[in-house]
């Protein structure tokens, strides 16, 4: 019997009101405002400080338990206007979090906030977070939409044109996957209209009915909605083709010509050049590593559009064969032909999963190398699996700002096939020690167990995992190399020399 | 041995069927006993193999040291096979004469080009051999096979057949065929000993920011 999992279940995908906010803070001028209290709400969104290099201002309303008690919204007004004055935004979105929304129903938010919207005169939108159902993706769609409809307006048409629609920040490698989409659009003479939300102002969303065609980066996830709302009230197509691999790039180019025919010859000729450049550079590398690597089992963990590209490319182009699918956000309907046909081939799906289930599912069917974010990097260690390339969100500590590692077109094959190239080479010249650790998970009897675990919900939950991890670190030194069992006296030993243990 | 102290040999490798049967022959009839074994359930896995492999082409290339062992299981496989070598010693002689009755082909290799070319000029399915004929299999589409690849096929008797009809069926729809068709529709180049050394564009050209 083991500890983890018996009381607590880490998530591996924060919730939506983080999307909001990374959506606010890819805007320009745009300042998100938090109704909520200040602290581990504010944590999520300053990971953007470490993963996108970038300070931001995310203001909360610095919720008190008075405010709280009195139903009160008077911080949530004074911080809208602070912002308004300090910082001369050009928007404000109002989100909420799990705390304020047992207090404030998404009518009564809009109500406090027309009160505000009288003393300043730029827009300030809400957006409920509905922290509690929906997860990041889904937050970030739902900004989407509201934004979209409340700043569209009817437009000229701009021929040849184009809106990109789903960049955000705190989505793994964005940049890079913006910039090879911007890079074949523009090579075949399609201009860019709007590119929303990154980088975007309240015009580039007004503006967004004047393109031909919309394109959605990541559809499986995020920007259908708006896309649908862009289509039946400007009557702008849309298209969900992802160009994943050779195969759908070429698939994704060829799907342009039906919207811009007379682009058709300058499309031609780019495929063949594409082919032959980023082709040509990936023929090179593929005939030894992609016969020497053909088959290799693989997991890959990330959101539906991530899951479904990568599976694509890495299968069929690189010949890896997928072994595990981690879903982090709600499985998409677009999807369950994909994923009827994955499961059919004997291919493990997860839905939403822990890291504890990441960590058994690792530990039952081990791969080869492990795609995915931060959390399955450390679930691969726990499971003992060493390769590991990094491309899904929470984005964390790893580096995402690397403009030239693109997963998308042909280059994003070659990219990736290099990164896991790299991984064999480690694999293969390796110096890790693969005999037993000294310290592996601890065995616990049941009431040794029990008794942990009454202990542990007494402790307060910002320092339990503190408190857990002291107490293990302290049984696993007593036990060493006795390879027995936890007793209800070590645990009772253990629990008394973690209380004697002063703070670092 | 023989000459000095008249310990008879078995003069075939036993690599293929027919030649794994001769040695059991061969050993039942100088020592008098009779080899017992249950062969028929890897008889009927090996034709099942050979129902699926039927009539596909191998090119077996020199540098493996295993070409001929290698080639009689392709051949008890059903595989049409052409085998570059640049060694054939004596004691395979009846192993030569089971692939060349069978429809095989034997070629005593001048130089590496020379397979090259046979394999330039000729489709085959599967190539087996050293990594300069990885670019080569990848432009013709054919599955490519290394000698670490198939050093578990290199087997006596029915192991190494087995082991090889596993490895090539699993490998007949093989996800390298695509690489021919685009090849053929946008004229790709596979690699500088093959082709013209040649690249293409400035290498900045897809610094093309918004």
């Amino acid at each position: 019997m083991g500890l983890n999992g018996e009381f607590y279940r880490e998530t591996t995908i924060t919730t939506s009101y983080h999307g909001i906010c990374n959506v606010a803070l890819s805007m320009k001028n745009t300042i998100p405002i938090l109704h909520g209290p200040s602290g581990c709400f504010n944590y999520e969104i300053a990971s953007l400080v470490i993963s996108e290099k970038q300070g931001h201002h995310a203001f909360t309303s610095n919720l008190l338990v008075t405010d709280l008690a009195y139903s009160s919204f008077d911080n949530l007004q004074k911080a809208i206007i602070d912002a308004y004055k300090n910082f001369k935004p050009e928007l404000i979105i109002v989100t909420t979090t799990n705390v304020t929304e047992l207090i404030a129903s998404q009518q009564i938010l809009e109500s406090v906030v027309e009160k505000t919207r009288k003393q300043i005169t730029i827009p300030v939108i809400v957006i409920y977070g509905n922290t509690l159902n929906n997860n990041i993706y889904q937050g970030i769609d739902n900004a989407l939409t509201v934004l979209i409809e409340s700043f569209a307006e009817k437009q000229l048409l701009l021929d040849n044109s184009v809106n990109i629609i789903g960049p955000v920040k705190g989505i793994y490698n964005w940049r890079a996957d913006l910039l090879e989409t911007i890079r074949l659009l523009k090579n075949i003479g399609i201009k860019i209209n709007s590119i929303v939300p990154a980088g975007a102002s309240t015009r580039d969303f007004e503006k967004l009915p004047a393109a031909q065609l919309n394109i959605l980066m990541y559809p499986y996830d995020f920007g259908l909605i708006a896309a649908n709302y862009l289509e039946k009230e400007y009557g702008t197509p849309y298209i969900y083709t992802i160009p994943y691999g050779v195969e759908n790039t070429i698939n994704f180019l060829e799907g342009l010509k039906e919207y811009f025919p007379n682009l058709s010859k300058n499309i031609d000729k780019f495929i063949e050049r594409e082919l032959r450049f980023w082709g040509g550079n990936l023929i090179d590398d593929l005939d030894i590593s992609g016969y020497t690597l053909a088959g290799s089992p693989i997991a890959i963990f990330g959101m539906n559009t991530l899951v479904y590209g990568l599976t694509k490319t890495l299968e069929e182009d690189i010949w890896l064969s997928s072994k595990i699918l981690g879903i982090k956000n709600k499985k998409s309907p677009l999807l369950n032909k994909f994923y009827r046909k994955m499961e059919k081939n004997g291919v493990k799906i997860l839905f939403e999963p822990s890291k504890e289930e990441v960590t058994q599912v690792l530990r039952e069917s081990p791969p080869y190398i492990v795609f995915g974010s931060f959390i399955e990097f450390l679930a691969a260690q726990e499971a003992k699996i060493h390769n590991f390339i990094p491309v899904s969100e929470p984005v964390r500590y790893f580096s995402s700002r690397y403009l030239d590692a693109p997963f998308r077109g042909i280059r994003g094959t070659s990219y990736l096939l290099h990164k896991v190239w790299e991984e064999t080479i480690k694999y293969v010249y390796s110096y890790t020690e693969t005999g037993e650790t000294a310290f592996e998970e601890l065995e616990f009897e049941e009431k040794a167990l029990k008794h942990l675990i009454e202990i542990l919900n007494k402790v307060p939950t910002f320092v339990r995992s503190k408190v857990k991890f002291t107490i293990e670190t302290l049984l696993k030194r007593k036990i060493g190399s006795e390879r027995r069992k936890v007793c209800l006296a070590d645990v009772k030993w253990a629990v008394k020399e973690a209380m004697k243990l002063k703070p670092k | 041995m023989y000459e000095t102290f008249a310990i008879p040999y078995v003069n075939i490798l036993p690599y293929g069927e027919d030649p794994f049967k001769q040695t059991i022959c061969e050993i039942e009839e100088n020592f008098h006993v009779k080899v017992r074994s249950k062969l028929n359930p890897w008889r009927n896995k090996i034709k099942r193999y050979k129902e699926k492999l039927e009539g596909k082409r191998v090119l077996i290339a020199a540098s493996l040291g295993r070409e001929i062992n290698i080639a009689c299981s392709c051949i008890s496989l059903g595989l049409e096979t052409t085998v570059y070598t640049c060694f054939l010693p004596e004691i395979a002689s009846g192993n030569v004469r089971y692939v060349v009755e069978n429809g095989g082909e034997i070629n005593m290799e001048k130089s590496v080009y020379e397979t090259l070319r046979k394999g330039l000029e000729e489709d085959f399915d599967f190539i087996i051999g050293d990594w300069i004929f990885a670019p080569l299999a990848l432009k013709k589409g054919a599955w490519f096979l290394s000698r670490i690849s198939i050093a578990t096929c290199d087997n006596p008797g029915y192991l190494g057949i087995l082991r090889l009809g596993e490895i090539l069926t699993r490998r007949i729809n093989n996800p390298a065929k695509k690489w021919r068709r685009l090849a053929e529709k946008y004229n790709l180049f596979f690699d500088r000993i093959l082709e013209n050394d040649s690249w293409e564009g400035d290498g900045v050209e897809w610094r093309v920011l918004s």
